[in-house]
């Protein structure tokens, strides 16, 4: 084959139909650098000041931002630089994406949207507006190839020409569109061993009779290029802690990050809980890999698993553990030691040495209650309820303190099993009902120390806490609070240093980037959606809106 | 779908791409130029017609590398490989780039893609499903036959492909799954090209030429009974053949399922002038051919005390134009496509207000609250009021009533499928 040909050849093979050889080509240059960043950045992402391009900073999970403008002698002086309103409803639980001076956030029903970071003037937009399974959240977007990349409501995965906004390709990604979804932000890799690219991406049907799944898709055209099951089958080791059938609609949803170690092409995921969610009699055993922190080796042409170290066998309280696995390196009793967090909805945060998965430490920063006890037909009281906890914000580690920054909620319910779990496409596959929620719902951040376990500092409200946390090199942590408060603490002593009330019920990360070498913050805010507690008024409606703060 | 008064017709100018009329059914295309025509469903038609095309291509080339007697295996294969790029398009699965392609970059999978690629499910979409079924396994044998070193191994593995094939291309006397891409193109509003005339096939025809379609499905075509030669190339679809006041009537093989639609809805409904039932034709009904009306499972009055427990228990959640803000809708369009799509019954329904709902605090609601409930939700999804009450006691013939879009027009229907309380 000549090289024209060959040319030729490669450029049909990748060109997707609505975009042409020309701009096909152009992907292997430099002119969609520019946009979107290269593989080798997203390995480099912790060590960026300006950009934001994985969802929790970088692969390690870690939202540490070595920006370090706004300090805690000046954090009093920040102000809002701007405020962009959404045309969507439900919650606003995104993670925005930073690139080169454009914002590019998503709301509830798949609308995306770019924007310029240093202004919050829309560039372009897009609304999907599709069918709800059973609620609504979209947690961000993707960049990588010249395009973004989301998934939806109804199980596609999308990608967008980052540049115009206008749709390159559209695929359906699940198996099942009655009860699989999208919610998570894609992951964008670049695996050096094959020199491709890919887009990570797992499923949400955990909680709807559907068994979860971590698959690769070629950025080009979205064919799945490996996909790793999170329920073996039979013959597969582990395929024995299912009783029966029962791994058939077994859960363990890959619903929330995805960690890389690029050195060692290791990848960690927590996954999600087993279901029927609340009754276990019929699914006896342990439910491998539900509740699981799994170490899976993707150096290979599939994932192959390393390791996994299950937080919560057998739970049948929906206590899943969404926190991002954080991968850092902490001091444990003197010895610096690579290490993993992860947090659930049960209150607890733990502490796994990264290796070999095995626990470190142990660390519950909820109110715990009735743990032991499984929901039963009269129903009983156990804490936290299935908000948690600790949520999906994620969290963080400073090595200027050895903390580890995470926030919880304090919520109880009155859980009720059923008798039988009845399958219904497109329904939750529970074995019982939602808990009804029990006493006052508060929450808080918290320092833990990772030498111990013990608590540095703990600061406390009086509604839940699920803005996760953000430290900075300069010695601040940001979280929202529910009730609609950004605030900034020490990150040595807890003490609130600035707030600001945005106007909307927070359950998003706060995020910090550069444009122009100046640096800002950003929280969204909006409608309380699942996180709903009677404590908070439910008029007037809350707008769904991003809130971006510098120093002036 | 457009209902065109007679007068604003014009005289048929036949014509028709040479592909389609070689290959099928009701192969004409009834010439633009009138004001009113039916616009979304361009693109879709054109989709279709390449997907038949590609598939056409790709039978094409087996046939011809079959005839030519040929025994160097680089015949077979590269016939093997130009039918799998007609199948899968350039960027699918399997594209073979040096073999050439006598079918467009899309494929027929993608071209289906496109065309499935929407949260509605309509009366093509089980067919296309089907097709495309077929047309993967006819990809998996043709690479097994692109691979072949023995040419019987190619005849075999070739020859299974042909078959699903032919069952992908269908026939154009079947309306559902079996009518494959020529039933759906004879039979279905996909057959429609881009700016012909419609009218709504419940009543007589009045305008020449066009198609009338109703609730998706194409019922009859008419044409004008002057001197003249209309080019109806290739097997067509019809069952009957009838002049009507000076026009030519061709019935289609969904004709009795339209009518029998038509009669239902004349049951339920007075006939409304056309202009309001233009304005409600918002989703694509399919005809309900047995079973007669929907049933009345509540009073207006319950609907009316529903609305406001909805009002104070669900509107945050699921929101007051009932489509949902965090939670999903549950009246309308996209809550009767999906109930029907996974085949919800009145039984789960109820099951998920009465013991799933409110999600933070589920069957806190009296029985005969969430009956009320039910009773709005129903209203709102166009179910007729009758003089019982929903019953706060469950009942077993509930699991029998399935749920989805309720057939006939409904005044007051807005462009989310959601009917008033009236």
């Amino acid at each position: 084959m000549t090289l024209r040909q060959k040319l030729r050849a490669t450029a049909a093979l990748f060109a997707p139909a609505t975009v042409g050889l020309v701009a096909a080509i152009g992907i292997a240059g430099s002119a969609s650098a520019q946009t979107t960043p290269s593989g080798q950045d997203f390995v480099n992402a912790a060590a960026d000041t300006a950009n934001w391009i994985l969802p929790h900073k970088s692969y390690t999970g870690n939202n540490y931002t070595p920006a370090a403008q706004i300090t805690p002698a000046n954090v009093r002086n920040l102000r809002l630089a701007w405020k962009y309103t959404a045309d969507d409803t439900g919650p606003m639980e995104v993670s925005p994406i930073v690139y080169n001076g454009i914002m590019y956030i998503t709301t509830a029903h798949d609308h995306v949207a770019a924007l310029n970071a240093a202004t919050g003037k829309p560039i372009w937009s897009f609304t999907d507006d599709p069918h709800v399974i059973s609620f609504a959240a979209n947690r961000g977007v993707a960049l990588f190839d010249g395009n973004v990349y989301f998934g939806t409501l109804d199980g596609h995965l999308i990608a967008l020409n980052a540049k115009t906004g206008q749709k390159v390709w559209d695929k359906v990604a699940v198996d099942d569109t009655a009860n699989s979804f999208y919610t998570m932000s894609p992951v964008p890799y670049h695996d050096p061993e094959t020199n491709r690219d890919m887009i990570i991406m797992g499923v949400s049907d955990g909680d709807w009779g559907g068994n979860g799944n971590i698959a690769a898709y070629n950025p080009q055209n979205g064919a799945v290029i490996w996909r790793w099951d999170t329920v073996p089958g039979p013959g597969e080791p582990g395929h024995d802690t299912w009783s029966g059938d029962s791994w058939k609609r077994g859960g363990a949803a890959a619903w929330t990050g995805v960690t890389i170690d690029s050195a060692t092409h290791t990848m960690y995921l927590d996954l999600g809980n087993p279901s029927p969610d609340f009754l276990g009699s019929v699914r006896k055993g342990t439910n491998l890999y539900t509740d699981s922190m799994v170490a899976l080796d993707i150096s290979g042409a599939k994932p192959k698993l390393k390791w996994y170290h299950q937080f919560i066998p057998h739970d049948t309280h929906d206590w899943d553990p969404p926190m991002q696995p954080v991968l850092f390196t902490g001091e444990v009793n003197g010895q610096s030691r690579k290490l993993l967090a992860a947090g659930d909805k049960a209150g607890n945060l733990w502490i796994v040495d990264a290796e070999t998965g095995k626990l470190v430490d142990h660390t519950a920063v909820s109110f715990q209650k009735g743990q032991n006890t499984q929901p039963t037909l009269e129903g009983n009281i156990a804490c936290p309820n299935t908000l948690g906890g600790v949520e999906y914000q994620g969290g963080a580690y400073d090595p200027a303190t050895n903390n580890f920054y995470v926030s919880s909620e304090n919520e109880c319910g009155f859980w009720k099993a059923s008798k039988d779990a009845v399958y219904i496409a497109g329904e939750f596959y529970l074995g019982g009902a939602f808990p009804k929620l029990v006493g006052p719902d508060t929450g808080q951040v918290n320092a833990v120390n990772v030498s111990n376990g013990v608590f540095s500092w703990r600061h406390h409200f009086n509604l839940p806490n699920y803005g996760g946390a953000l430290v900075t090199a300069s010695g601040l942590v940001f979280s929202g609070n529910l009730g609609g408060n950004e605030h900034a603490f020490d990150a040595k002593t807890g003490n609130i240093l600035w707030s600001y009330d945005t106007g909307g019920y927070i359950q998003a990360p706060t995020e910090a980037f550069e444009v122009n070498g100046k640096e800002y913050v950003v929280v969204a805010s909006g409608e309380a959606g699942n996180a709903k507690i009677p404590e908070l008024p439910t008029n007037p409606p809350r707008p769904n809106t991003i809130n971006v703060f510098s120093v002036p | 779908m457009t209902v065109l008064s007679p007068d604003s017709a014009r005289p048929a100018r036949i014509a028709g791409p040479v592909a389609f009329l070689a290959l099928c059914l009701l192969a004409w295309v009834l010439m633009p130029g009138t004001a009113m025509a039916a616009a979304t469903l361009a693109d879709d038609h054109a989709q279709a017609v390449a997907t038949l095309a590609d598939v056409n291509a790709a039978i094409a080339e087996l046939v011809r590398a079959d005839a030519s007697y040929i025994a160097d295996p680089k015949v077979y294969h590269g016939a093997a490989e130009r039918a799998i790029n007609a199948l899968a398009g350039t960027h699918g699965d399997g594209y073979v780039a040096s073999a050439g392609s006598s079918g467009d970059a899309a494929g027929a999978i993608g071209h289906i893609d496109s065309l499935l690629n929407r949260t509605a499910t309509l009366v093509w979409t089980s067919p296309l499903e089907g097709a495309e079924a077929n047309i993967r396994a006819a990809v998996a044998h043709l690479q097994d036959a692109a691979k072949a070193h023995e040419l019987m191994d190619y005849a075999i593995a070739a020859s299974r492909a042909l078959d699903y094939l032919q069952v992908a291309r269908g026939r154009p006397n079947e309306t559902g799954v079996f009518g494959g891409l020529e039933g759906v193109l004879a039979n279905t509003e996909l057959g429609v090209p881009a700016g012909a005339q419609q009218q709504d096939a419940c009543r007589a025809p009045s305008a020449t030429p066009s198609y009338g379609t109703h609730g998706g499905y194409i019922a009859w075509v008419v044409l004008p009974a002057g001197n003249g030669t209309h080019d109806l190339a290739g097997p067509s679809a019809v069952t009957s053949l009838s002049l009507q006041n000076g026009m030519i009537v061709l019935r289609t093989a969904a004709a009795k399922l339209v009518a029998d639609a038509c009669a239902a809805h004349a049951k339920d409904d007075p006939p409304d002038p056309p202009a309001t039932q233009a304005a409600a034709q918002v989703t694509q009904t399919p005809p309900v051919s047995s079973g007669g009306p929907p049933p009345a499972l509540y009073t207006k009055a319950q609907a009316e005390r529903g609305q406001s427990i909805f009002a104070t228990k669900c509107v945050a959640c699921h929101g007051a134009n009932l489509q949902g803000t965090a939670a999903p809708s549950v009246a309308g369009n996209d809550f009767l496509v999906t109930a029907r799509h996974n085949g919800w019954t009145l039984e789960i329904m109820r099951y998920i207000v009465f013991e799933q709902m409110p999600r933070n605090a589920p069957s806190t609601l009296s029985p005969g609250d969430s009956a009320d409930v039910m009773a709005y939700l129903l209203a709102s999804s166009c179910y007729p009021a009758g003089h019982k009450a929903f019953p706060p006691r469950d009942d077993p013939k509930f699991a029998n009533i399935k749920l989805g879009p309720v057939p006939g027009r409904h005044p007051g229907q807005n462009a989310k499928g959601v009917c008033k309380l009236n």
